[in-house]
């Protein structure tokens, strides 16, 4: 077997013995199996009322769609820190109790010790994710809601790879750090970075190229979402809403104004989303540009920890 | 082929030399035993040869194959390794550990059998944290012996063992050097280097200080074997002079009940006890202290008669250390 593999496989064994890893496979599951039980049950209850009152049936059918966009909120917050929490010890925690030691005392490199620990991690994030998902597709049968299972299975794919991509990065920083307080404030302070000041801090910088560079109002919209998209959050979300928006240009439009959705969120969305469509989408903002942002997330974090890893003394 | 060479190997870390110009062969079959007090660089020395540390200067081959930075997990295929300051994972069991070293060595051997040579037996199954120090050292042993390496590593093996699991350490390294692997032993407990090494090293300040056979580093030392014997009643002193009398005794001291002769060169013990009884002195007990390796570092490394260094300390105290 591949030496990386044997290591992924220990370190899999090894962490599903956690109770941790428990507790988070079993958070998991609850909240996607009963968070589709409960939007189910309040959907039916919402028709039922209208039904009873005489009025008509109101707007679109709600299908599985619309629990997804509900949780995709939650999961964006969710999975990144489970993820975090899994693996900011995957190497330092390692190099700390010395069993780094007796894993590089058998015939393996440093590149398969990085490379075991993102598979094995990336493995006790995404199984429980991706197990809940498709276990709470089997609700909606059992309810009035319909299922989308294409767009269902979408998502559980692009939540594992966000899922995926943030045990890189803690992956990343572990092999990279000397010290375990390091990887934490490294790990965790990268997540915080990316999901409260990145967006905060995208717009004044374009803002400020623009007036250096008189842009045109449109390059401007294109600069802003770019930017927002380059965040690994962004570009999940985006891809997300692209499963079931009206357009690739809303589902772009939909990483500015925050990751609430207040009303002016919502009016700046529908503005920048219209200039997409005038100008037409370009290639660095299509799905496939997307999706690609976020794999040059994970194999960059993985390369440049790797990459300290190789050259650090034990 | 040498099994372990290093040539010239140096390591700074910062202000303090770790290794000073390190030069070592350890020779295919052999049990090496490399000897120092903590801080003289006996671990950086087995770090550099693990990979696990990189030398500022000089060239590290293991069995033939020169080791650099990532290049060194194939010959690692060869050598089992018991590293010092290791850790297991508290949560797989034994067995598991074993199972993890076989498949990472693409090797086929049961770890039952490998839990039995280690004196493990029956305890395979429990999680690897509630071993204490002895038997996590015990496991890795056995780790180290998967897939019959051609190179041993042992950084302080009997660190943790009770009396029972350092001889059956001992055993395990026998038998291993029987089968033709090379042992590299590192150790400060010197009587367990002495038991099964054939050759010593001994290291201090970063710098090899002295290479020889155990026998050969014992006379060059200088050093005796005292013999001390528990008597009936007082002895005469007719029976001390005949004790003196023989070859090789340097000294017979007498103390109540208790005789302690000093024995320069190979007198035989039973030489001594037939002197005393046919004397007339009845021996109730004796017991030899050998030279031990700590004598023998203490004569290299105190600047004792034995030193052989060539910056000699000249104004030692002159003390043979005992």
């Amino acid at each position: 077997m591949n030496s990386a593999l044997v290591v992924a496989r220990k370190d899999f064994e090894d962490a599903i013995r956690s109770r941790g890893v428990l507790l988070v496979s079993a958070v998991f599951v609850a909240l996607f199996v009963f968070g589709a039980y409960f939007f189910a049950d309040q959907v039916s209850q919402a028709a039922q009322a209208s039904a009873q009152s005489g009025g008509q049936q109101g707007g679109d059918p709600v299908d599985s769609d619309a629990f997804l966009r509900t949780l995709s909120s939650g999961v964006t917050l969710l999975v990144p820190i489970v993820a975090v929490v899994a693996s900011y010890s995957a190497v330092i925690g390692e190099r700390a109790s010395g069993t780094l030691k007796l894993l590089l005392s058998l015939p393996h490199s440093r590149r398969d010790v990085v490379l075991g620990k993102l598979l094995g991690r990336g493995g006790v994030v995404a199984v429980p994710a991706v197990g809940g998902l498709l276990l709470s597709m089997l609700v909606f049968p059992l309810t009035s809601v319909a299922l989308a299972p294409l767009n269902y299975v979408a998502f559980t794919a692009l939540t594992a790879l966000l899922g995926l991509v943030f045990v890189a990065l803690s992956v990343g920083i572990s092999a990279a750090a000397s010290t375990g307080r390091r990887a934490v404030v490294g790990s965790v302070g990268s997540y915080l970075f990316l999901l409260v000041f990145w967006n905060r801090a995208a717009d004044p910088i374009v803002g400020r190229l623009s007036d250096a560079l008189s842009w045109e109002p449109a390059t401007t919209v294109k600069a802003s979402l770019t930017l927002k998209l380059l965040n690994p959050l962004g570009a999940y979300s985006s891809l997300v809403a692209a499963l079931s928006a009206e357009s690739t240009a809303l589902a772009r439009a939909s990483v500015t104004g925050g990751i609430q959705l207040s009303r002016r969120a919502g009016i700046v969305q529908q503005i920048y989303a219209q200039r997409l469509t005038e100008e037409g989408i370009p290639f660095y903002l299509t799905d496939a540009a997307v999706l690609a942002y976020l794999l040059v997330w994970l194999a960059v974090s993985a390369v440049v920890g790797y990459a300290v890893f190789r050259r650090a003394d034990l | 082929m040498a099994a372990i060479e290093l040539d010239g190997v140096s390591k700074r870390y910062g202000a303090v030399t770790a290794l000073d110009d390190l030069s070592l062969t350890v020779d295919e079959g052999e049990v090496f035993g490399f000897l120092g007090p903590n801080g003289a660089g006996k671990s950086t020395a087995i770090n550099v040869l693990l990979d696990f540390v990189q030398p500022d200067a000089g060239e590290v081959r293991l069995l033939g194959d020169p080791i650099r930075r990532e290049e060194s997990a194939p010959i690692r295929d060869r050598v089992g390794v018991l590293p010092e300051g290791f850790g297991v994972y508290g949560r797989l069991s034994g067995r598991k550990h074993l199972e993890f070293a076989v498949d990472s060595k693409a090797a086929d051997q049961d770890p039952d059998e490998l839990l039995e040579r280690v004196g493990l037996t029956g305890d395979g199954g429990r999680p690897a944290g509630d071993y204490s120090r002895g038997m996590q050292q015990r496991l890795v042993l056995a780790m180290a012996l998967v897939g019959e390496p051609d190179l041993l590593v042992l950084d302080e093996p009997s660190t943790g063992l009770d009396p029972n699991g350092a001889r059956r350490m001992r055993e395990v390294v026998r038998e291993e050097a029987a089968r033709g692997a090379t042992v590299f032993f590192s150790s400060h407990i010197l009587g367990q280097v002495e038991a099964v090494c054939d050759r010593v090293g001994i290291i201090r300040d970063g710098e090899m200080i002295a290479v020889d056979s155990v026998a050969g580093l014992r006379e060059a030392s200088g050093a005796e074997s005292v013999l001390e014997i528990a008597v009936g009643g007082d002895p005469s002193a007719a029976a001390l002079d005949a004790v003196r009398e023989l070859g090789g005794v340097s000294e017979v001291r007498a103390a109540g009940d208790q005789v302690t002769v000093t024995l320069g060169g190979d007198v035989r013990k039973t030489a001594v006890l037939d002197a005393l009884e046919s004397a007339g002195v009845e021996v109730a007990d004796f017991e030899t202290r050998e030279t031990s390796l700590e004598d023998l570092f203490t004569a290299y490394t105190g600047g004792g008669s034995g030193d052989r260094r060539a910056d000699t300390d000249t104004d030692d105290d002159g003390g043979e250390s005992r």
